[in-house]
């Protein structure tokens, strides 16, 4: 048998040349990728292909250029052969051509050769761990024989002739399994590669006669190889003995009359440089250089080639030396010629140092840091030197000593060359202005790391290094914490230690975590240099919370509101803070850092223990506290925080006060003992009065003396001195500007934590001032500016310009406090004051509730309620805010704060003002609000009950006030459960409403009282009186208020339920839909409305029968409300009810999901009835869902037993002909019919009938379903005269519902209808 | 904003799926003038999780689609997440997004993309994308980087240009059991799955660890605790990815009877040791145990964490010796019994695959035309006449 070529020698295909050897090691592989090479570079289209299963190592000579240069991801020949094989079914010709398309297998070399050249791979298969069990179990002996091998590797072979203009294919050496393939059956040329020792030789010329015989077309070209012309005498007899053992395959090549000049042009000599890398002559080699590789594979080409090709294609020098280097690259990362970097930066910017010194050595290149501060002191021996510095500008660099070394050296005529990164944006210093660089804030890290490199004149990693410290202009996604303080000075000694003890503890969820407390006296700097940390290594957590912890009560608000922005579950603050404590537990928010700031001591002596019930134990976050006394044990790392050292002192007065020589600063600190807040407050009185530095000390001294004097204290301590400068800074204000004074009086009363610009302009404060002081001035808001400008100048005040607040330190505000108690009444008086100011500042009651500068103002005030003892006022205007404040904590869904904070206030007015005041009466009703809406109907309902009496007694049935107690009343009704007396209320107060004189028929009142009133109609089975109210309702709402109010579109709710309810399923959905649109506009995507609307959506999608859109809406919706408040609030639950009527109903077609409907539906009776109750309405309404259910699940007999006891029951409580009660008579029929008692079922099913055409007329799908399902029972009964009754039913529902709709086609076979009840927002 | 997020077949062929994440994200970022590495994200190639939250975050699906994409439960998750978001937004406002765009990645024959999806598929005039997909184009990108870029193009275009754009949604969470389910595809070699394990509730006294273990024989779960299923699901991943047709059944009667019927069925018995110590096992056992060597093969996952297992290891040992005596003889090779870890199991089950495919092979003898031009040809094989 011979290996036919087939159309071998038609001009447009292809040549296909084999590379053999019999041996390894000869180089076969490195000249058949260099001759591809050339003959790319010359315009062919060229395909290379690796058939060395075994061995395969083409692809390295061509790794610079591969999309996939490990070949793990890239299939290749075995995986081209087998998924041939493991085609099914079996296939013709043509599939034969598809599957044997090489070019599915190749990739294209990424460079570009000229004329359209280009070189296509592919590689021996994909080099997977299980690679070795492919190729080794592969049988290529039964594939060729007995398994289409042999057409398929000859439409293989046809294939790349056809699309190709050389194919060089790389065989296996000896006789392994494919090297009859790859030498026989498929080349046109055999290039016969041998070195030149006898074994190998005559190894290649046994089987070049081999091929010879079996495939005599195939041309063979012997190449002597790796000729190393080092030993001329050997070599001599070497060749001889090789010309003559191939002198009969000569004829085949083109020089066969001139042997001589044959094996002279074929021989390719060894060159040692190219043993050991693998990388291509043709880039490698300079052309036209005789003696080179690249010569003896240009002279091998033409030989392949008949003389076609004779020479590579040159290029331009440039081009094949950045060739080269792609290889160069590869073999050796980082190179040899990078330079030598010295980082030069202060230590406030230390985090971007640590970035830049790990991303450039994780590219290889050698940095020394140089971090400098004015409380370190740089080393004293001389820097190494370095090819580059990198300076880190900022205005804190200025001030380090090193920036002295930098201008020296900016400016030396001779050195390392210097490039400047500004770290913040600012402009630096002329001396260093100049320099090379740019601003790294606010840069994505790739595009920092490049323009560093780029700067460094290298080539940029591709991907910035993962390891190390985290990219410093990220901001963490949650980032609560004060502004950094600009000029903040030293402390670098403390902060290195904060960050290693923290540092001790990895931020990983299996470690504890790290914890330090800072400790100290009071104005020592604990929080400021806490507020440096936090700004400084902030970039390394994903969250950083601070949390004032002054009033420990404050703690857990404060802590949810972080599970808030992050999105944690919780209705109350206490399941928002577990929810909290858990994720920063598990890591589910990354990493974090929370502040403590200022912990007073709780119990005793353990500042910590407070923190303790907050934060766990365990996770990847750091915890730093602040407080005045040490902690106990030695669980955690604590540091005291000690006045400045002289160096930080000088260096703060220094940077502060313009022109202070560095004498006269050591004086100041000297005096005053380096107390900082104190060197704060005389940097301050410095640089505002000019008064000469001597008789300050002097004053000074004089006022210690008073101090010690008043407190009979003896010595003379740093708090002593504190008090002195504070006292004279005050009077010295006072002189100036008294209202300033008055100002910061007002201000002790308030909180400690910051007190909003709203509120310091408000006209309460302003009239305040214009009072106190008698100078009307104070009206002008620049005035006012100013007065807050010089508690800022003299330090008395923290101003923020940027968040528009001020804050007074405690102590400043203790001193100032004590000061005034020299006049108790005073004292009582201005505490008034803060009241009334705080008072004055409500938002107008004109506003909208919702209206986010109304929330806005609330959450400006709430901080300043505690500290100013509000609660304690009787003054109407203080009650009236403590009235609204509930009010508003309940509005934002804050129920529990709401109604502890209401319970506080009700309790103490209920003893200053009496039970029976009416502004007592107002909270209680404001307190009832929250408690119905946690679900505590109970209490609310007593709550309101008896505010409603006295209220009644108090004011009479009509007044405003009564009337919305009464409202609430009928809501605490519904919730209970008591429908019939709430729809009594509801509508005895709709009717007070609208006879009110002071209401009418469009006030908001009675458009409430009308929504509840159509609410309690629904609830009581009166669906179509509750739709005519409730459209009209709407209608008016939305005349009187327009669409741009909350109220029409809550109005507009109850419409598209009740429609619902009366069967108009598509106006229904309309509606929502609008709703829906309009709620997320007006109050965002997150809102609560926007939820309760897609609550409702579902279940209208339910009844429209888009079964698998309102399990998705229903689930979500459900998932949202608990995440939110929790498993057991009202809405959640509902959607649990509803999502089980949506499995039921997708359960027709999905059987699988009928078990998840069963579960989830024992388990929604199960929470009701733990929730509200046995015999609430519903929890009824769940067992009358669950009925269908079991029924669905083949439980009939349970399904029976369960509906007998709940019909009863719903009979008891809301009358036979409720819909309730309806519903569950006609779910229990269905259990009658599953156990064959048809006869019963039907005088059931005509029940439900007769109630149902009652409730909602002929034409209401629930009607239809009821005559369809006793139709059904009749027939089932034996009646076949109800056949036609069947099928008008099912035709009516059809016409009804269309004919697509799940109960159609329900009927359609034969199935019995279930009924759903929804539980209605109440 | 839009972000895509970008579903594809895991750790086939990975440097290309990156590859052409990257240039994405490029396109999109020159679309958007954004920076390109907040557009767009993907599941870690070298896992079976759903990123869920990278998945909440974006607005788009891409779906990379090949022949084995919709064989993948993750891919499959993948897609049913946006499928089941999309039916919210639709269920909420009436309203269709386009935020599924699927590009044909590899060609599947048998499901052309307008036929396997609601979703319009990529539409892009380049012939050579709609013959060969985008992965041959990224591999011949020296060639085809005009087509190429057209693709990326048209796919940036149609991720930013997106008018109605899918809404982040608070408290979504994917539903198991609706949508798409993972499917074998047609033409396939079939493999069948055999369990041999047990129910928790069935577990012996001295089998404490019943966290490895579920309500149903299937469940078992070797190498993640509680993870319900997790051993089904990954020797399904595997058995697609590597071309074939999975099933996963329980060892019992029926399965015994199935595999039993044809000796060329593919079998990979799955042991848990445990279960060879029951003695009314042994019939089961020995069918199995008994059917042909090329059609058959073992596994035995005995995870490193089982504390329980190593405690009674040699035990264990005799029994699957007592159970399998032929199989035992036949693969004593480490890697298939007490494989202590996941990877080493699904590098395992790989070769063992490979293997099976292979010897399978060798036993079709083929009912198919003969070949057109060499009819019964001998195998070419050097250095036979050279002897």
């Amino acid at each position: 048998m011979k290996f036919d070529s087939g159309d071998a020698g038609t001009a447009e295909s292809g040549t296909i040349v084999t590379f053999y050897s019999f041996k390894g090691g000869t180089g076969r592989t490195m000249s058949l990728a260099n001759v591809a090479w050339i003959l790319a570079s010359n315009g062919k289209r060229v395909l290379v292909m690796d058939w060395d299963l075994e061995a395969p190592g083409l692809h390295r000579y061509f790794t610079p250029f591969l999309g996939d240069p490990d070949l793990a991801s890239t299939e290749g020949l075995i995986d081209l052969v087998r998924k041939f094989e493991l085609r099914v079914p079996r296939t013709t010709d043509e599939d034969l051509r598809e599957y044997a398309r090489v070019e599915r297998y190749a990739t294209t070399l990424t460079t570009t050769f000229p004329d359209g050249g280009y070189i296509d791979f592919v590689s021996s298969g994909k080099q997977t761990e299980e690679y070795s069990e492919t190729i080794n179990t592969y049988d290529w002996r039964g594939f060729y024989e007995r398994r289409d091998g042999a057409a398929f590797l000859h439409a293989l072979r046809e294939d790349m002739r056809r699309n190709y203009d050389y194919v060089l294919i790389d065989s296996r050496t000896g006789f392994g399994d494919t090297s009859g393939i790859t030498t026989m059956m498929l080349p046109d040329v055999l290039v016969n590669c041998f070195t030149l020792n006898t074994q190998s030789v005559d190894g290649g010329a046994d089987i070049a006669r081999d091929v010879k015989r079996g495939a005599p077309h195939v041309k063979i070209i012997p190449v002597p190889m790796r000729v190393d012309y080092a030993e001329q005498e050997k070599l001599e007899a070497s060749r001889d003995h090789a010309r003559r053992r191939f002198q009969e395959f000569l004829k085949d090549t083109p020089r066969a009359a001139d042997p001589d000049s044959y094996w002279g042009a074929v021989e390719i000599p060894y060159r040692s440089y190219f043993a050991y890398e693998e990388v291509l002559a043709t880039v490698a080699d300079t052309p036209r250089q005789p003696a080179s590789l690249l010569a003896a594979y240009e002279r091998l080409t033409a030989t392949v080639t008949d003389g076609a090709i004779t020479a590579v294609q040159p290029i331009d020098e440039q081009t094949r030396r950045q060739l080269l280097a792609r290889f160069q690259r590869v073999r050796m990362p980082g190179g040899g010629l990078v330079p030598r970097v010295r980082l030069d930066f202060a230590l406030r910017d230390g985090a971007w140092a640590e970035w830049l010194a790990a991303q450039m050595q994780a590219a290889g290149i050698a940095v020394t840091q140089r971090g400098s501060s004015p409380s370190v002191p740089l080393a004293a021996r001389p820097a190494e030197s370095a090819d580059v510095v990198i300076a880190l500008l900022s205005p804190d660099f200025a001030t380090t000593p090193v920036a002295d070394e930098l201008r020296a050296l900016a400016s030396a005529p001779e050195g390392p060359r210097i490039i400047g990164l500004r770290a913040r944006e600012h402009t630096p210093e002329p001396a260093l202005r100049g320099l090379p660089g740019f601003t790294l804030a606010d840069l994505p890290a790739q595009q920092a790391l490049n323009q560093v490199f780029g700067l460094l004149d290298l080539e940029p990693p591709a991907a910035v290094a993962t390891e190390g410290p985290a990219y410093p202009g990220l901001v963490p996604k949650a980032f609560n914490v004060p502004p950094r303080n600009n000029v903040f000075t030293g402390r670098d000694g403390y902060l290195e230690h904060v960050r290693s003890e923290l540092g001790a503890e990895a931020l990983r969820q299996d470690t504890p975590v790290g914890r330090v407390v800072l400790y100290g006296l009071g104005g020592i700097g604990k929080t400021q240099i806490a507020q440096e940390y936090v700004h400084r290594y902030g970039s390394q957590y994903d969250v950083v919370h601070w949390i004032p912890s002054e009033q420990p009560e404050a703690i857990p608000q404060l802590l949810a509101d972080l599970g808030t922005e992050l999105e944690l579950p919780g209705a109350s603050v206490d399941e928002r803070v577990q929810a909290t404590r858990a994720a920063l537990r598990t890591g589910r928010v990354g990493r974090w850092l929370l502040v403590f700031d200022n912990i007073e001591s709780q119990g005793p002596d353990r500042p910590e223990a407070s923190v303790s019930q907050y934060i766990p134990d365990d996770g990847p976050g750091h915890v730093i506290v602040t407080a005045r006394r040490s902690p106990i044990g030695q669980s955690q790392a604590s540091m005291e925080v000690d006045a400045f050292s002289r160096s930080e002192s000088v260096a703060l007065l220094r940077r502060r006060v313009d022109g202070l020589s560095t004498s006269d600063a050591d004086r100041i600190a000297d005096r005053l003992g380096d107390f900082p807040m104190a060197m704060e407050m005389a940097a301050a009185w410095l640089r505002q009065t000019a008064m000469p530095l001597d008789t300050y000390l002097d004053l000074v001294n004089s006022r210690v003396s008073a101090v010690l004097r008043r407190e009979g204290a003896t010595g003379d301590g740093p708090q002593q001195s504190l008090t002195a400068v504070w006292r004279l800074s005050v009077d010295r204000l006072a002189q100036d500007r008294p209202a300033a004074v008055r100002l910061l009086e007002l201000c002790s009363f308030l909180s400690p934590e910051p007190i909003a610009h709203s509120l310091l302009y408000s006209d309460g404060m302003r009239n305040y001032l214009a009072e106190a002081t008698g100078d009307s001035s104070v009206f002008d808001p620049m005035v006012m500016g100013y007065l807050i400008r010089d508690l800022g100048r003299y330090a008395l005040a923290t101003v923020d310009q940027r968040n528009r607040y001020i804050q007074v330190h405690r102590l400043l505000q203790a001193a100032v406090r004590e000061w005034l108690q020299e006049d108790p009444a005073r004292e009582e008086r201005i505490r008034h004051h803060a009241h009334l100011v705080l008072a004055s500042a409500l938002p107008s009651a004109a506003l909208p509730e919702e209206d986010t500068t109304v929330r806005q103002r609330f959450a400006e005030l709430l901080p300043h309620l505690e500290p100013s003892r509000a609660v304690s006022s009787t003054d109407p205007r203080v009650c009236e805010w403590v009235i609204r404040q509930v009010r508003n904590q309940w509005g934002i869904d804050d129920h529990r704060a709401a109604a502890a904070l209401g319970r506080r206030a009700l309790d103490t007015w209920g003893e200053s003002l009496g039970r029976d005041h009416h502004l007592t009466l107002r909270l209680a009703a404001q307190v009832a609000n929250p408690l119905r809406s946690l679900g505590r109907f109970e209490d609310a309902y007593e709550l309101d009950a008896d505010t409603l009496r006295r209220q009644r007694e108090q004011l009479g049935d009509a007044h405003g006030h009564t009337l919305v107690t009464a409202r609430n009343y009928g809501g605490d009704l519904r919730g209970l459960g008591r429908y019939q007396e709430a729809y009594e209320s509801d509508k005895g107060t709709y009717d007070l409403c609208r006879t009110n004189p002071d209401f009418g028929e469009e006030h908001e009142a009675t458009l409430r009282a009308a929504n509840n009133l159509g609410v309690s109609l629904n609830l009581a089975g009166r669906p179509a009186e509750a739709l005519r109210l409730a459209e009209d309702t709407y209608a008016k709402c939305r005349s009187a208020l327009g669409v741009r109010n909350r109220l029409t579109w809550i109005l507009a709710n109850g419409v598209a339920l009740d429609r619902r309810e009366m069967g108009d399923y598509q106006s229904s959905l309309d509606l929502l839909t609008e709703i829906r649109r309009r709620f997320a506009g007006l109050l965002g995507e997150g809102a609560d409305d926007v939820l309760r609307t897609d609550a409702s959506l579902a279940v209208t999608q339910r009844r429209l029968g888009n079964h698998t859109a309102a399990e998705a809406l229903t689930r979500t919706t459900m998932n949202a409300y608990r995440q939110r408040y929790g498993e057991f609030h009202p809405e959640t639950m509902s959607c649990g009810a509803n999502l089980a009527c949506d499995l039921l109903a997708l359960s027709e077609t999905q059987p699988e999901r009928r078990a998840e409907a069963a579960e989830l539906g024992k388990r929604n009776l199960e929470v009701y009835k733990g929730q509200l109750g046995a015999d609430h309405p519903f929890t009824l309404a769940a067992a009358t869902n669950l009925v269908a259910i079991l029924r669905n699940q083949d439980e009939a007999t349970e399904a029976l037993k369960l509906g007998d006891d709940t019909l009863r029951q719903l009979v008891g409580r809301l009358g036979e002909q409720h819909p309730a009660a309806v519903a569950c008579r006609a779910n229990r029929a269905g259990a009658l019919s599953a156990l064959g008692r048809h006869r019963e079922a039907t005088a059931e099913d005509e029940k439900v009938h007769e109630a149902y055409l009652a409730l909602y007329g002929p034409d209401h799908p629930r009607v239809l379903c009821a005559r369809y399902n006793a139709a059904l029972e009749r027939i089932l009964a034996g009646d076949e005269e109800a056949e036609t009754a069947l099928r008008e039913a099912g035709e009516d529902a059809e016409r009804k519902l269309g004919p697509r709709h799940p109960t159609c086609r329900a009927m359609v076979n034969r199935r019995r209808i279930d009924f759903d009840l929804e539980m209605p927002p109440i | 904003m839009s972000h895509f997020y970008l579903s594809h077949v895991r750790r086939v062929d990975e440097e290309w799926v990156a590859a052409f994440f990257r240039d994405l994200s490029a396109a999109v970022a020159a679309c958007t003038g954004r920076p390109s590495e907040t557009l767009g994200s993907r599941g870690d190639p070298y896992t079976l999780e759903v990123p869920l939250d990278s998945l909440s975050r974006s607005t788009v699906l891409v779906a990379l689609l090949s022949p084995r994409y919709f064989s993948q439960s993750y891919c499959v998750a993948e897609w049913n997440y946006f499928q089941q978001r999309l039916d919210v937004h639709w269920s909420r406002t009436g309203r269709r997004a386009d935020a599924v765009i699927p590009v044909v990645w590899e060609p599947d024959p048998d499901h052309p993309p307008a036929a396997t999806s609601p979703f319009p598929p990529l539409h892009v005039p380049s012939q050579a994308y709609q013959r060969d997909g985008v992965l041959h184009l990224l591999r011949l990108k020296a060639r085809y980087q005009d087509e190429y870029n057209e693709v990326l193009d048209a796919l940036a275009r149609r991720i930013t240009a997106a008018r109605e754009q899918l809404p982040e949604m608070h408290g979504f969470r994917t539903t198991t059991g609706a949508g798409v389910r993972p499917g074998a595809r047609a033409g396939r070699r079939a493999v069948d799955f055999v369990m041999a394990s047990m129910s928790r509730q069935d577990l012996p006294a001295d089998r404490q660890a019943g966290q490895f273990y579920g309500d149903r024989p299937l469940d078992w779960s070797p190498y993640a605790p509680e993870g319900k299923g997790a051993l089904a699901s990954l020797v399904t991943d595997v058995a697609t990815a590597l071309d074939l047709a999975p099933d996963v059944l329980a060892l019992d009667d029926k399965a015994v009877d199935r595999v039993g019927r044809d000796p060329d069925r593919l079998v990979v018995l799955l042991v848990d040791a445990w279960v060879a110590r029951v003695r009314e096992k042994q019939r089961l056992f020995a069918a199995v145990d008994g059917r042909p060597g090329r059609s058959t093969t073992v596994l035995e996952p005995r995870s490193e964490d089982d504390t329980e297992s190593a405690a009674r290891s040699t035990e264990l040992d005799e029994a699957v010796d007592r159970m399998l005596p032929l199989l035992r003889s036949s693969f004593a090779e480490y890697q298939r019994w007490s494989l202590p870890d996941s990877e080493r199991f699904t590098s395992a089950l790989r070769k063992a695959l490979i293997r099976l495919q292979n010897d399978a092979m060798k036993s079709v003898e083929a009912d198919r035309a003969p070949a057109p031009t060499t009819g019964l040809a001998p195998f070419p094989l050097l250095g036979r006449r050279s002897s």
